[in-house]
C-alpha cells in the first residue's frame, strides 16, 4: 500500500509526459502540414490597388479607368540618365533607344519626349531636322510645351519613357531584361536606366514581403529567444517562452495559405505580432509557473494555467476585438486584415494553452525551479506605490491627460504618402528622390473626359468643348491629341486605325478620353491630400464635375486613405468601447471600467496628440498599429486586475500594493519581450511594417507607464467589495 | 538503281520548292532607315524582321518598325504561299489593314516583292538580298496619301 501510494504520483507524471509528448506529435503533424501549405500556397501581394478596394465613387471610376482604357496600372516607366541630352551623340543615342525600346516583344509603344506634339501643326516637335542642333531643339520643346517640363529635365540630364506594355500584367522580366541591354548597348555607357514608377514598386514590395517574413521571424525569435534567457538566466525559461507561440505562427501561416487569404503589406504586420503576443502570453505562463512551484503547488503546472488561462483568453479578446473593427470600415483589405487578425489571435491563444503546459512538462520545468527575474524590472514599482499614493491628484492629472489625448484625436489630420508602400532605400524610392526638383515624377492620376455630344468620337466640336476643361490642367501637361481629333479622326476608318500610342487616350466605345497628369509618386501625406483636392476643385469651380474627373491610383490612394483611416478611427473609438464594456462586465465594475479605458487610452491617443502636436499626419499604418495596440496594451491591465480580484487584502491600498508587487514584474518582463520582439520592424524592408514597430512599441511603453502609475490610483480610489 | 532515281528525284523536288525566294535570307535582321509617314513628316525608325523559309518553300516575313515619336508603328506580318515564284497573302497592320488572301507578288533568290489593295488602301513590299544585308521597301496609298519605308538590314 505504501509502494502504490509512493509510486502514484510517478505513474502520474509519466502519465502527464506522455500526454506531453502526444500533443507535440500532434502538433509536429500539423506544423508539417502547415509547412507543406505554406510552400505549395502561401501567395505574396504587393497590389496598392488591392488594398483600396471598396465599393466608393473613386474606387468605381477607378475600375473603369483600368477596364475602359488601356489599364495604366501596368505602364512601365523608365528613368534614363545621362550627363547632356542636348550633345549631339546622346540625342542620337537617346532617340535609338526609344526607338529600340518599342521593338521590344510585348511593348506595344513608348512615351517620350520624342511624342509631345508641335502646337503649331500637331507634328512631333523633335521631328527630324537637320538645320537645328539637338540643344537648340530640345530647348525649343521646353519654351513651346508644358508637356516637356514633365519628361526632360532642365538641365537636360534625365528623362522619362512610358513604356506601354501589351499584357495589363506588365512588362515580362525578359524584356526588362533587353530594355537594359538595348540602353548599355545603344546608349555606349553614357546612359544609366532604370525602372521606377508603380509596377517597379509593385515588383520589389512582391518579393520583399516574402523576404521580410524570412528575415524578421527569425530576427523576433533569436530577439525574443535572448531577452527571455537575459531576463530569467534559463535556456529552458526562453524556449518554454517561444517555441509554443513559433508553432502558433507557423499555424497562422498554413491556415493563411490553406484559406487563400494571401499576404499583402497590410496583412504581413500580423504573422509577427502574433509570434510576439504569444510569447508575452508564455512569459505570464512562465511566472505563474515559478509562482506556483515557490509555494509547492501539488500541480504547479496546472495551477499556473489556471491563473493564466483566462488573462490570456481575455488579452487575446480584446486584440481580436481590435482587428474585428476593421471589418466595419468598408475596404476589402481591412476585411481580410481582421480575419487574419482575428484567426492568428484565436490559433495563437488555442495553442499557448494547450502546448504551453506539454513545453513545460517535457522541459521538466516544475521540477527544476528557475530563477526569479533580475531585480531591475521591479525598480519603478517602488515610485509607482509613492506616485499613486497620491490618489486624487493621479486622476485628476490621467482625466487631464485622457482630455489632451481625446483633443489629439480629434485634431490629427489623416493624410497618405506613397512612402509606406515603397521599400526603404529601394531604387524605386532612391530614383524617386533623385527625380524631385528635376522631374514631376511618375504619379498616377489621369483626367477624365466625356463626350460633349455623345458621338464616339472627337469631333471639331468636342476638341472646342473640350478645350476649358483641358486648359485647367495645362501646367500638369494636360493636353489634347489632336491626332486623334477633328479632321483626322473623321479621316480615321474606324476605332482599330488610330495608332496603338495614341490608342490609350480613347475608351473602347470612344465615348471618353483620358489624358495623363504629371504629379509626383511619392509626396508627403499633407502634400498628396492637398493635390487630389486641389485637382478636384479646379473642375468644381469651374463647373465642370459633370463632364470630367480626376483618376489613377495616385489620386484614389490620395482620396480613398484618408477615408479609410477616418473609418479606422472611428474603429479605434469603438474598440476602446467595446473592450471597456468587456472589462465592465467581467469585473462587475464601471470604475474599474473606466480605470482600464483611462489607462489605456492615454497611451494610444497620447500618440495621436503627439502626431497633432508635431504637425505630422496620421497615416494608414499608423491608425492601425494604434487600433491594435490598445488591444494589446489593455492585456497588461487585465493583468493588474486578475491579481486585484485575487488579493485578500482587506484594505484596497494593501491590495493594489500586493497586485503590483505580484503583477508588476511580469508586465514589466512582457513589455520588455513585447518591446524586443516588435524592435526587429526596424531592419524591415517595408517602410509600413517599421512604422508599425515603433508606434506599437511606443505605446506599451506608454501603457507600461499608465499601467503601473496611473492605474493602482484609481485601484485604490474605488469604494466597495473586490469583483 | 529505281533507289537512287527516287532520291534524286525527291531531291530535285526538294530544291525547287525552296530553292528560289531569298536564298539564306533566314534569320533575325536589324535594320535603321526612313520612314515618311501620312503625316508628311520623315522619321528616322528602326526594325526588327524575322525571315523563314519553310520546307514547302512558303516564306514567313514578321517584322515591326518604330520611330521615336511613337506614333507610328509598321507592324509587318507576311506569308507567301506554297508555290514557287508566287507570293499570295500577307498582311501589314499597326494602322489596321489586314488584305489576306489578296495580295499577290513574285520571289526568286533575292528579292521577293508583293502587292495589293484592299479597300481603298493600296500596299506594296519589296524586299531584296544584297549580300549580307537586306533591303525592304513598304508603300502604303490611303485617301491620296502615301506612307513609304526604307530600310536597311543586317544580321543580329
Amino acid at each position: 500500500m505504501a509502494k502504490a501510494r509512493s509510486e502514484a504520483p510517478h505513474s502520474g507524471i509519466t502519465h502527464a509526459r506522455r500526454r506531453a509528448y502526444g500533443l507535440l506529435a500532434l502538433a509536429s503533424a500539423l506544423i508539417l502540414g502547415a509547412v507543406i501549405a505554406i510552400v505549395r500556397t502561401l501567395d505574396f501581394d504587393g497590389d496598392l490597388v488591392e488594398l483600396l478596394r471598396s465599393d466608393s465613387v473613386a474606387y468605381e471610376q477607378f475600375t473603369e479607368l483600368q477596364t475602359s482604357f488601356r489599364p495604366f496600372s501596368s505602364d512601365e516607366v523608365l528613368l534614363l540618365e545621362t550627363d547632356d541630352l542636348g550633345r549631339a551623340d546622346r540625342f542620337d543615342a537617346f532617340r535609338d533607344i526609344v526607338i529600340e525600346v518599342q521593338l521590344v516583344p510585348g511593348v506595344v509603344g513608348a512615351l517620350s519626349v520624342f511624342s509631345i506634339p508641335d502646337p503649331g501643326d500637331g507634328l512631333p516637335l523633335l521631328r527630324g531636322d537637320s538645320q537645328s542642333s539637338p540643344a537648340a531643339l530640345l530647348e525649343r520643346l521646353d519654351a513651346v510645351s508644358n508637356a516637356a517640363a514633365q519628361l526632360i529635365s532642365q538641365d537636360r540630364h534625365m528623362t522619362l519613357v512610358v513604356i506601354m506594355p501589351e499584357s495589363p500584367e506588365g512588362l515580362s522580366a525578359q524584356a526588362r531584361a533587353e530594355v537594359g541591354e538595348i540602353v548599355a548597348e545603344l546608349g555606349q555607357g553614357a546612359f544609366t536606366a532604370n525602372f521606377i514608377g508603380l509596377p517597379e514598386a509593385y515588383r520589389h514590395l512582391q518579393g520583399a514581403l516574402l523576404e521580410d517574413q524570412l528575415r524578421l521571424m527569425p530576427f523576433a525569435v533569436i530577439a525574443s529567444l535572448l531577452v527571455a534567457g537575459l531576463l530569467f538566466r534559463s535556456l529552458r525559461a526562453a524556449v518554454l517562452c517561444t517555441a509554443p507561440a513559433l508553432v502558433g505562427v507557423v499555424l497562422f501561416m498554413g491556415v493563411l495559405a490553406t484559406i487563400g487569404l494571401h499576404v499583402t503589406t497590410i496583412i504581413s504586420l500580423v504573422p509577427l505580432l502574433i509570434l510576439v503576443l504569444g510569447i508575452t502570453n508564455m512569459l505570464h505562463f512562465y511566472l505563474a509557473l515559478r509562482d506556483a512551484s515557490a509555494m509547492k503547488r501539488e500541480h504547479p503546472i496546472f495551477s499556473a494555467w489556471s491563473a493564466v488561462a483566462s488573462p490570456c483568453t481575455l488579452s487575446g479578446l480584446t486584440t481580436a476585438i481590435a482587428f474585428g473593427t476593421f471589418a466595419l470600415t468598408g475596404f476589402g483589405a481591412m476585411q481580410d486584415l481582421a480575419l487574419a487578425g482575428v484567426l492568428g489571435l484565436t490559433l495563437q491563444t488555442v495553442v499557448v494553452l494547450s502546448l504551453g503546459p506539454a513545453f513545460a512538462v517535457v522541459l521538466k520545468l516544475p521540477d527544476r525551479l528557475p530563477p526569479s527575474p533580475p531585480r531591475w524590472l521591479g525598480a519603478p514599482l517602488a515610485y509607482a506605490l509613492r506616485f499613486c499614493s497620491k490618489g486624487r491628484w493621479v486622476i485628476g492629472l490621467s482625466v487631464v491627460l485622457l482630455g489632451f489625448s481625446l483633443w489629439g484625436h480629434l485634431a490629427v489630420v489623416p493624410g497618405h504618402s506613397m512612402h509606406e508602400h515603397l521599400l526603404r532605400d529601394g531604387e524605386v524610392a532612391r530614383a524617386e528622390a533623385r527625380l524631385t526638383g528635376h522631374l514631376a515624377g511618375t504619379g498616377q492620376r489621369f483626367l477624365v473626359l466625356e463626350d460633349p455630344d455623345g458621338i464616339a468620337g472627337l469631333s471639331e466640336d468636342d476638341l472646342q468643348a473640350l478645350a476649358p476643361v483641358v486648359a485647367l490642367f495645362e501646367d500638369l501637361g494636360a493636353a489634347l491629341p489632336e491626332a486623334i481629333g477633328g479632321e483626322t479622326w473623321d479621316a480615321l476608318e474606324d476605332g482599330d486605325d488610330i495608332p496603338p500610342v495614341l490608342r490609350r487616350f480613347v475608351a473602347e466605345d470612344a465615348l471618353r478620353y483620358v489624358l495623363p497628369l504629371s504629379t509626383p509618386l511619392v509626396e508627403s501625406a499633407e502634400d498628396s491630400l492637398r493635390r487630389a483636392d486641389d485637382l478636384d476643385q479646379r473642375l468644381v469651380r469651374a463647373g465642370f464635375q459633370d463632364v470630367a474627373h480626376v483618376s489613377g491610383l495616385s489620386h484614389l490612394a490620395a482620396l480613398e486613405i484618408p477615408r479609410m483611416i477616418t473609418a479606422l478611427k472611428q474603429g479605434m473609438v469603438l474598440t476602446i468601447l467595446l473592450v471597456t464594456a468587456l472589462v465592465v462586465v467581467v469585473a462587475r465594475s464601471l470604475w474599474l471600467g473606466f480605470a482600464v479605458l483611462v489607462a489605456n487610452t492615454i497611451p494610444v491617443l497620447g500618440i495621436e496628440a503627439l502626431f497633432w502636436l508635431t504637425e505630422s499626419a496620421l497615416t494608414m499604418t499608423g491608425a492601425v498599429a494604434l487600433t491594435i495596440a490598445f488591444g494589446v496594451a489593455v492585456d497588461d491591465s487585465l493583468h493588474m486586475l486578475n491579481r486585484y480580484r485575487i488579493e485578500h487584502a482587506r484594505d484596497p491600498h494593501q491590495a493594489v500594493a500586493r497586485s503590483l508587487h505580484m503583477v508588476g514584474v511580469p508586465i514589466a518582463a512582457s513589455t520588455v519581450l513585447l518591446i524586443a520582439g516588435l524592435a526587429v520592424t526596424q531592419a524591415s524592408l517595408l517602410p509600413s511594417v517599421a512604422t508599425f514597430g515603433m508606434i506599437v512599441c511606443g505605446s506599451m511603453m506608454l501603457a507600461y507607464l499608465a499601467d503601473i502609475f496611473l492605474l493602482p490610483a484609481f485601484l485604490a480610489a474605488r469604494k466597495g467589495p473586490r469583483p | 538503281m529505281k533507289h537512287l532515281a527516287a532520291v534524286l528525284v525527291s531531291a530535285f523536288l526538294a530544291s525547287a520548292a525552296h530553292g528560289d525566294a531569298l536564298v539564306g535570307a533566314d534569320g533575325h535582321w536589324r535594320g535603321t532607315g526612313t520612314g515618311h509617314d501620312f503625316d508628311g513628316v520623315i522619321r528616322d525608325i528602326r526594325c526588327r524582321l524575322d525571315v523563314s523559309t519553310a520546307e514547302t518553300g512558303r516564306i514567313d516575313l514578321r517584322g515591326s518598325c518604330a520611330g521615336p515619336d511613337g506614333s507610328q508603328s509598321f507592324r509587318l506580318f507576311v506569308r507567301s504561299s506554297s508555290e514557287p515564284r508566287r507570293v499570295e497573302g500577307g498582311r501589314l497592320t499597326a494602322s489596321g489593314d489586314e488584305v489576306s488572301p489578296f495580295f499577290s507578288g513574285t520571289s526568286d533568290e533575292t528579292a521577293f516583292s508583293l502587292q495589293g489593295s484592299h479597300g481603298q488602301s493600296a500596299i506594296s513590299i519589296e524586299v531584296q538580298r544584297h549580300g549580307e544585308m537586306l533591303r525592304m521597301i513598304s508603300t502604303r496609298v490611303r485617301g491620296g496619301r502615301a506612307e513609304r519605308s526604307d530600310v536597311l538590314y543586317r544580321r543580329s
